[in-house]
């Protein structure tokens, strides 16, 4: 008897919880598979290091890495660290991301403001952005505001062309239906626009996320007393390569946790898409 | 009946090509006319003229209304806002001003009483078009425009929604204009056909027949294969024939008079 036939032969009841057992299975099955990656790359690492291929001081094994980062967690460094960057991530991807869906749509929907702005702000957006870091220095000093500057440009463009680009692929059949039941530009933006365009909005939120802890990272490495970034310059600076590996370590998980958070809200709003998978799970 | 809907476009020209010439009709309330032509010939220009939703052009476009004046369109495509439940989508653009008791007669109408908080993306396409004519008839229009509605549908779902679209404009009135290129859906549907079409290939289209099948003696399908009939003339590059004058002719018993 082939699959089919088998399958046809089940009551309804218990295909339909062989489906779902399938399914759970299938999720079951993703966790292991992400961790998967990391633990055998930990394990290769902690082999290399204590067999002594790779020099401990340059590449201190995971089990040392961890000590470290038990001590940095039972003295409160690494969380006053971690607060001191993730608030000047908040604060500056918050500016930086609000003033490009500002603009962005400003731009997006007035032709003299496009004219206006655009072609400066893509001239601007050509600059790398570290090149403000030395005039940011002179202008504004070593504290926050050169910092939360820093991040708050990293954080615009992305955020900027995002806007830009989503608003200017909403259907013309949708506002249509708008401009036809007469509603106001306002209501057009507030009901229409900003919906439509919302995918586009949720990844260049998350593109310009991702940029405000690159930014956060550079800043601190210049000029700080705190935060992740400091910490990786005192670890260069003590020879201390566990120090550094915590700071990165640390940075990944909170780099994946605030995207995690948006990709979370993303599913949550945008549970009306209607897409296409384009990934297939192994059967 | 009294007339709901005047429109009398002089001049409709696109890239300085005229789409339409002189097309000028009545539609009264309660009927049901169908605009036929063939593709590219201004139907869907006419219709977005009269929709308001293109102002560039030479004439006029009356409604005389009850007191609101209102337009309901459906689209060749739903056009349902995928963000929005299907109830936010029949009241969608009214504000809070709607009354539940008439939104809830609507849904009946178009026996979408269960699907009030679905997605569209749930939907079939008949279910869709539902949905889109629930949400032009939400605002109790006088006129009702459809460009080419039940074009992507099945035989049978498009026969049910033909019945209710006389019911709801028998119900509530409306002056009906559906845009076809489909000379059976026109003649089964309308009270009236009006056959646009370019009399020379540098001309606008304007009406070339002003068609009762709902008065006529003969059969649909005798109608059906005059239209087609008719459709593949006007369609000629160099016509021979010679056009009738577009608002006084009818065409009876299988003949023009």
């Amino acid at each position: 008897m082939n699959a089919i036939a088998r399958s046809q032969a089940l009551p309804a009841l218990s295909r339909r919880n062989s489906v779902r057992q399938l399914h759970g299975f299938r999720m079951g099955l993703r966790l292991p598979l992400a961790l998967l990656l990391p633990i055998v790359s930990l394990l290769v690492w902690e082999i290399t290091s204590r067999l002594g291929w790779v020099a401990a001081h340059l590449l201190p094994p995971p089990s040392t890495v961890a000590v470290t980062a038990l001590v940095l967690v039972n003295d409160g460094s690494l969380l006053s660290h971690t607060m001191a960057s993730s608030s000047r991530v908040a604060a500056g991807f918050g500016i930086g991301a609000f003033a490009g869906l500002l603009v962005g749509t400003m731009v997006a929907l007035d032709r003299r403001i496009e004219n206006l702005l655009d072609p400066s702000l893509q001239a601007f957006r050509a600059i790398p952005s570290l090149a403000w870091v030395p005039l940011l220095l002179l202008w504004l000093g070593i504290d926050m505001a050169s910092k939360l500057t820093l991040i708050a440009i990293g954080t615009f463009f992305p955020m900027y062309l995002a806007t830009l680009s989503a608003l200017k692929n909403v259907d013309r059949k949708l506002v249509e239906v708008g401009v036809q039941l007469g509603l106001s530009r306002l209501t057009l933006l507030r009901k229409i626009y900003f919906p439509a365009s919302l995918p586009g909005l949720m990844t260049g939120l998350r593109a310009s996320l991702g940029l405000g802890w690159m930014f956060l990272v550079a800043a601190e490495l210049i000029a700080s007393t705190s935060g992740l970034g400091y910490l990786l310059t005192d670890g260069r600076e003590t020879g201390r390569a566990d120090l550094v590996l915590v700071a990165i370590i640390s940075l990944a998980l909170l780099g994946k946790l605030t995207d995690g958070i948006l990709v979370a809200i993303e599913h949550r709003l945008l549970a009306w898409r209607d897409v296409a998978l384009l990934q297939t799970e192994a059967k | 009946m009294s007339i709901r809907l005047t429109v009398d476009v002089r001049l409709k020209s696109f890239h300085h090509r005229v789409v339409i010439r002189n097309v000028a009709f009545d539609v009264a309330a309660g009927e049901i006319v169908a605009v036929l032509g063939a593709s590219g010939c201004g139907k869907s220009s006419l219709l977005r003229i009269i929709a308001g939703l293109d102002q560039d052009y030479f004439g006029s476009i009356a409604i005389h209304g009850r007191s609101s004046n209102l337009v309901g369109v459906v689209y060749q495509e739903p056009r349902l806002m995928p963000w929005l439940t299907v109830e936010q989508n029949v009241c969608f653009g009214m504000g809070n001003s709607h009354q539940k008791s008439s939104i809830d007669a609507i849904f009946q109408e178009v026996m979408l009483e269960n699907a009030r908080q679905t997605l569209p993306k749930q939907l079939s396409g008949g279910m869709a078009q539902r949905v889109a004519i629930a949400r032009a008839l939400a605002r109790e229009p006088d006129v009702l425009l459809m460009d080419e509605p039940f074009s992507s549908l099945d035989v049978l779902t498009r026969r049910s929604l033909h019945t209710l679209t006389k019911l709801v404009t028998a119900k509530h009135q409306t002056a009906t204009v559906i845009v076809t290129h489909d000379p059976e859906e026109a003649v089964t549907l309308a009270d009236r056909v009006l056959v646009l079409a370019h009399r020379s290939p540098h001309d606008g289209a304007t009406i070339q027949y002003d068609v009762r099948p709902a008065s006529s003696a003969v059969s649909k399908h005798e109608q059906v294969a005059t239209i087609i009939s008719t459709l593949d003339n006007l369609s000629l590059p160099t016509q021979t024939k010679r056009p009738h004058d577009a608002n006084s002719t009818a065409i009876t018993a299988g003949a023009s008079r």
